[in-house]
């Protein structure tokens, strides 16, 4: 069925008959609001769901969405199905920076590790919770995986936080964050 | 086709039942994971669908890589060298567009490998301070696998998502029994040549004596 002769120039390739009883296919969608990014905000922001300019020396300072202002909720999930389960991993490209690429003059870095994500498979004002925060890595974190074993229909919902380190000057400071997907027992990397 | 049926399910699923807005992306793979036989000499293809399942456009980066083509050579416990394989893999195309919930649609990849017997490798290893690459081609023994794993991605403002699918390409190579047979039968026939050829330079020389 998934195997069969295609014509790569003149050349004929064989047709391969493979029988496959079982055919694993799995989907993933993004919300809206995590397909936007992560951007982090002081207190004001969080309750408001808009972004502002971190302080220096501030923790956990949260992502625009981590709390619905209308319902408590955070809008950062992800939807998984399919008829495998599936195993999800987190990371990132790059350290924070203040300026796109985290080149030119006046670009501040943070390191990485100071923004922190939780995840769930519930969704209230204290799920995800910062207290199972895991920091992010370079690449993907294999070891902490954002849901292990995942079902089909399932929901992960996420939050993010982030340290600023003092003597830093006010700020946003984006990245470009990363999930994969993989089938259920199977390495992200 | 059960996949068909099955996605479309889904399809029905996604539009009754999950609240799908216009900027929620996705992206979904099937076979998610295959395991495919290449007899000597010959060429195997498979095709990898990818499927969006919400309603914005979505374009799709393939990425590829193998994940057991380097294995550690070891000698008496220690490790010394690393041995590398150099397939001849190739992946098309490399870039996708998904339209909106296009589940009976899917958008193929194909993954196209050859088994040449002889399989090209290099040997890394540290000499003199500096990093030296050997070549090495050998036929090999029996079968042996090789991981592939297909990533499709989704370049997002700032985030993105990858979808992974793993294709097992199982390599047929000489099968241990049959050499054997094959080696004896050389080794027979040479013995029995050789016994020949003994024999007769003997009558000969007994002729002439």
């Amino acid at each position: 069925m998934l195997l069969k002769g295609i014509k790569a120039g003149d050349e004929e390739l064989p047709v391969i008959n493979a029988s496959i009883l079982f055919v694993p296919y799995y989907y993933v969608i993004v919300s809206e609001k995590l397909s936007e990014g992560i951007f982090f905000t002081n207190e004001t922001g969080a309750a408001e769901n808009v972004q502002y300019p971190l302080t220096a020396g501030t923790t956990n300072n949260n992502a625009i969405w981590n709390y619905n202002k209308s319902s408590g909720k955070t809008e950062y999930w992800i939807y998984f199905d399919g008829d495998v389960n599936g195993d999800i991993c987190h990371g990132a490209t790059n350290h924070l920076c203040s300026t796109p690429g985290c080149s030119g003059e006046g670009n501040v870095q943070i390191n990485i590790s100071n923004a922190k994500w939780s995840s769930s498979s519930r969704n209230d004002l204290y799920n995800p919770s910062l207290s199972n925060a895991v920091p992010f890595v370079i690449g993907f974190d294999n070891t902490h995986k954002v849901f292990s074993n995942l079902k089909p229909k399932s929901f992960v919902y996420l939050r993010y936080w982030l340290d600023v380190p003092p003597a830093t000057p006010a700020s946003n400071f984006n990245t470009t964050y990363q999930l994969r997907v993989v089938m259920e027992g199977e390495s992200c990397v | 086709m059960k996949v068909v049926y099955k996605l479309t399910l889904a399809l029905i699923f996604l539009i009754f039942v999950f609240p799908l807005s216009r900027a929620q992306v996705g992206v979904g793979i099937w076979p998610a994971k295959v395991e495919v036989e290449v007899p000597i000499f010959k060429t195997s293809i498979v095709e990898i669908n990818f499927f969006n399942p919400t309603e914005k456009n979505v374009s799709l980066e393939i990425e590829f890589y193998c994940r057991n083509c380097e294995e550690d050579v070891i000698l008496f416990g220690k490790k010394i060298c690393k041995r590398i394989y150099d397939l001849d893999v190739k992946i098309s195309p490399l870039y996708l567009e998904l339209q909106p919930k296009n589940l009976n649609q899917s958008q193929k990849v194909f993954v196209k490998t050859f088994n040449p017997l002889f399989l090209k490798s290099w040997f890394k290893l540290r000499a003199f301070g500096r990093e030296v690459k050997i070549p090495f081609v050998a036929p090999f023994f029996d079968e042996k696998g090789f991981e592939y794993r297909i990533l499709a991605g989704i370049q997002e403002k700032q985030l993105k998502i990858q979808i992974a699918g793993d294709v097992l390409f199982k390599f047929k190579g000489i099968e241990k029994l049959s050499f054997l047979l094959a080696l004896c039968v050389v080794v027979l026939a040479l013995v029995i040549f050789f016994k020949k050829h003994v024999e007769s330079e003997f009558s000969t020389y007994e002729k002439l004596s």
